[in-house]
């Protein structure tokens, strides 16, 4: 069988969200590659109509692939399973249901992921990883013909316009210490408002650059928000540390251009994109080694065993003490970044998809 | 501890650091922080203003109500009691009115607006007994006053829908005529473009041919001129062992130009086939262009020397001004620079310099030149630097880096003239070592990048450093200012 189109599925697409944003890179990547692909979704935001089409126009031809992106659990198992042509998995990861709240319908979804992961993998003749960490989970749930390329990063896409976000203060002078991510409890943000906690006690109150922690993301868990204010007036640091919500993409830029360091205490990552984006900008990070977090930072970061919030802290005075230190810091990054080339990607891509024709082959000579 | 991921990066330093910075900070007495709380309780009741009260629902409206309306928090029985009524359907403005108006509001008198009706209702409610009948009655005696408001309102949305069916119905139609038109045009301008794109594809296809027959011309054209370059060379050769054996006894007179064993020919065909074209060869040289602003005898008029000068890329890059002058033993070469109107003489470089009064060159250069030389003949040709160059006066050499494998081991070799390859720690003592100062290592040409390995792993890195870095370097040095 030769392959004339490689399609895409996932169960709900949003704008911003991580998966989405791989959709459309990867269909991107397979059109100059020369294969027809659109984009396949259950629930499809306003925005994204056009972009993404509606599970009733997909049409099971002969010589279509498609790839199915995991990265929760969800209903739409049946429709999936019902499709003829020859399918791949491209699996994002799922958050471990512990770092849910109990009998949260997230929890639950979490779980069933997992569960659809292990029950459907006859369905499915090879998986794409997008992290080493995603191909690890894969082999243990019995996949065998697996990749890791990390079809997430369109390098392209971390070029744009910068906008200030409004709450930044233009008339104060600050050092601004960035985390971009969901405020969920996996994420751990709470390490970092310590962390500064002991970066003021280190640098002392009078610090005339005001170091300020920016926690930048939405609200997955009420409750743990809730937690991490209180944190934060516990600890005195209503000054220091502003929750400011989402941002846009311009805002973004705009925060991983003017921060100072970039830190990450998050317990589990299937890939970590902000980390990523922080490279790009030059911004050195400081992060916990953990879950995927290691593979990607590569060299472009300080990693940090364990998670004291003292360490990080320490591994922040140390930047800001070594202008050598941070110019290795951004060097590298921008080495390690290479792994994540569009060009390159195509490349690694273009080849896999030659794999998966000969192997098509030989299973209709079989 | 920091995890070592990067071998720039000194890992055993800066853990020693943070360790012993932990036990400063450490011995300072640190309060031991309040552990994180993943699900503090509700924010403590608060009064609100009356316009952020009516935002509120539910929860938020019963904690937050009591101490606004009177300036207490809800007991838990009340609290429990009022939600339950909240979530039971019950208007929370009759809820706000309750406690507004109840005898402990009133006393607390907190000013709110918009509330007559819900008093009322309120009122009505709780009136013992006859409360839930008069409510009752009241909604009965209003029956059909609102049924009244509420056909009215019917008819009204008919006819304003009648009105706007009919206005749909009259665009639909001229929408239909446009778009018709619209397509026509449509239609009959596909045609044209599908005749433009076949008209475009055949020119294209014209001149892609044409391309191909002129790069063949120029391909010829650049093979012809070297084959003329190189028989020439062969001529002049084979003009010269005739002229040796028509005239052996000419020994006493003195010889006319020095000369290299080695045909000038083939070192002009040797150089067409591995050096590359000048065009390459001056792209490569203006790296040192910034270098020559500095040269401060250069301005003052002192000649620049290029030992080993070849077809005068080097000299004919230099900026206008500035005086230069070739020195090569190759003669085709000598005369290639006489062409171009550059000043160049056939002569051996040690032997012209040896001839050059004392401070009288502003800068020598000599680019893979060095290599060719014996270590003795290196040495004579640093001090003869040293000698005739001004005060401020610049060296330039350039030759293969050893520091590259695949050059050391075989592109170095390639040249059979060249001796041995020039560590560039050796060049750089050596310079030192003769009194140049400032002598500095600029390591140029790497293989493109392109070639090189995706370097996502130690053992990448440090093959692309020895097999894919510069294939050339360059030692600078300055002769010192008296």
């Amino acid at each position: 069988m030769s392959i004339v189109r490689i399609d895409q599925f996932a169960p709900s697409t949003a704008v911003g969200d991580g998966v989405t944003g791989s959709l459309l890179f990867t269909r991107e990547l397979l059109r100059e590659l020369g294969y027809k692909s659109d984009i396949y979704s259950h629930d499809i935001p306003a925005p994204l109509r056009g972009e993404v089409l509606p599970l009733s126009a997909f049409r099971d031809d002969p010589g279509t692939v498609l790839l199915y992106h995991h990265s929760m659990g969800h209903d739409h198992g049946a429709w999936l399973l019902a499709r003829r042509c020859p399918k791949v998995i491209v699996y994002h990861n799922i958050t471990p249901a512990q770092f849910f709240p109990a009998d949260s319908a997230l929890r639950r979804y979490a779980l069933l992921g997992r569960q659809q992961l292990a029950e459907w993998r006859q369905a499915f003749i090879a998986a794409i990883a997008v992290s080493p960490l995603n191909q690890r989970e894969l082999q243990e749930a019995g996949y065998s013909d697996t990749v890791t390329i990390p079809l997430l990063v369109d390098s392209r896409r971390l070029e744009g316009d910068c906008a200030a976000p409004h709450f930044i203060e233009r008339s104060q002078q600050h050092t601004y210490y960035l985390c971009v991510g969901r405020l969920a409890e996996n994420k751990r943000q709470y390490l970092l408002i310590e962390a500064l906690y002991h970066l003021l006690q280190l640098q002392g109150s009078d610090d005339p650059q005001h170091p300020m922690l920016l926690l930048v993301g939405g609200v997955t868990s009420e409750d743990y928000a809730r937690g991490l204010v209180h944190h934060v007036e516990q600890l005195g640091l209503q000054q220091h540390v502003l929750l400011p919500g989402k941002c846009s993409d311009a805002e973004l830029r705009w925060l991983y251009r003017n921060s100072h360091q970039y830190w990450c205490a998050s317990a589990h990552e299937g890939f970590c994109m902000p980390l990523i984006e922080a490279q790009h900008a030059g911004l050195p990070v400081i992060a916990c080694a953990q879950s995927n977090i290691p593979d990607t930072v590569g060299e472009g970061g300080l990693l940090l065993q364990g998670d004291n919030p003292l360490a990080i802290a320490l591994a922040a005075q140390l930047l800001n003490e070594s202008h050598t230190l941070r110019e290795q810091l951004q060097a590298a990054s921008m080495h390690n970044l290479q792994r994540f080339d569009r060009e390159h990607l195509k490349r690694q891509l273009g080849q896999w998809l030659e794999h998966l024709t000969q192997g098509l082959a030989w299973r209709a000579m079989a | 501890m920091l995890i070592p991921n990067n071998p720039n990066i000194d890992f055993d330093e800066l853990n020693r650091r943070i360790e012993s910075e932990v036990q400063r900070y450490q011995q300072g007495g640190e309060r031991p922080l309040p552990a994180f709380n993943p699900n503090p309780p509700l924010p403590a009741a608060k009064a609100y203003g009356w316009a952020a009260l009516t935002q509120l629902d539910g929860q938020s409206l019963v904690t937050a109500a009591f101490p606004s309306l009177l300036g207490r928090e809800a007991q838990p029985e009340e609290h429990a009691q009022w939600l339950a009524r909240l979530n039971a359907g019950m208007d929370k403005f009759e809820f706000l009115a309750t406690l507004r108006y109840s005898a402990e509001g009133k006393r607390r008198g907190v000013p709110v607006h918009g509330l007559r009706r819900a008093r009322l209702r309120s009122a009505i409610r709780n009136t013992p007994l006859f409360g839930a009948l008069l409510n009752n009655l009241y909604g009965w005696l209003k029956t059909d006053a609102r049924h009244r408001y509420y056909m009215a309102r019917f008819d009204l949305h008919t006819r304003q829908l009648d009105q706007h069916l009919k206005a749909l119905s009259t665009s639909e139609a001229s929408l239909l005529g446009i778009l018709a038109s619209a397509r026509e045009t449509i239609d009959a301008q596909q045609a044209m473009i599908t005749q433009l794109q076949s008209t475009t594809a055949q020119l294209q296809e014209r001149l892609n041919q044409q391309d191909v027959l002129n790069q063949a011309m120029q391909d010829k054209q650049a093979l012809s001129t070297k084959v003329q370059q190189e028989l020439r060379g062969r001529l002049a050769y084979l003009e010269s062992q005739r002229g040796e054996r028509q005239a052996p006894g000419a020994i006493d007179e003195p010889a006319p130009q020095p000369a290299s064993v080695i045909p000038d020919g083939f070192y002009l065909a040797f150089e067409n086939r591995f050096r590359g074209d000048g065009d390459t060869i001056r792209q490569r040289l203006s790296y040192y262009l910034p270098l020559i602003d500095t040269v401060a005898p250069l301005a003052a008029g002192l000649p620049l020397v290029d030992i080993g000068c070849g077809r005068g890329e080097w000299l004919g890059l230099l900026p206008d001004g500035i005086q230069r002058i070739g020195i090569d033993l190759n003669g085709l070469n000598v005369q290639a620079c006489h062409e171009q109107g550059l000043q160049a003489e056939l002569a051996d470089g040690l032997a012209w310099l040896r001839q050059q009064p004392d401070g009288s060159l502003a800068a020598v250069t000599a680019f893979h030149v060095i290599e060719h030389l014996s270590f003795e003949q290196l040495h004579t040709l640093l001090d003869q630097c040293l000698r005739v160059l001004a005060p401020g006066g610049l060296i330039i050499f350039e030759t293969p880096n050893p520091e590259n494998l695949v050059s050391a081991a075989t592109h170095f070799h390639t040249d059979p003239t060249h001796i041995h390859p020039l560590p560039p720690a050796l060049s750089e003592f050596l310079l030192e070592y003769r009194g140049f100062e400032n002598v500095q290592i600029h390591r140029l040409n790497p293989i493109p990048a392109q070639y090189a390995l995706i370097e996502d792993s130690e053992v990448a890195r440090r093959c692309n450093a020895l097999f894919y870095g510069p294939q050339d370097y360059a030692v600078t040095a300055w002769k010192a200012q008296p």
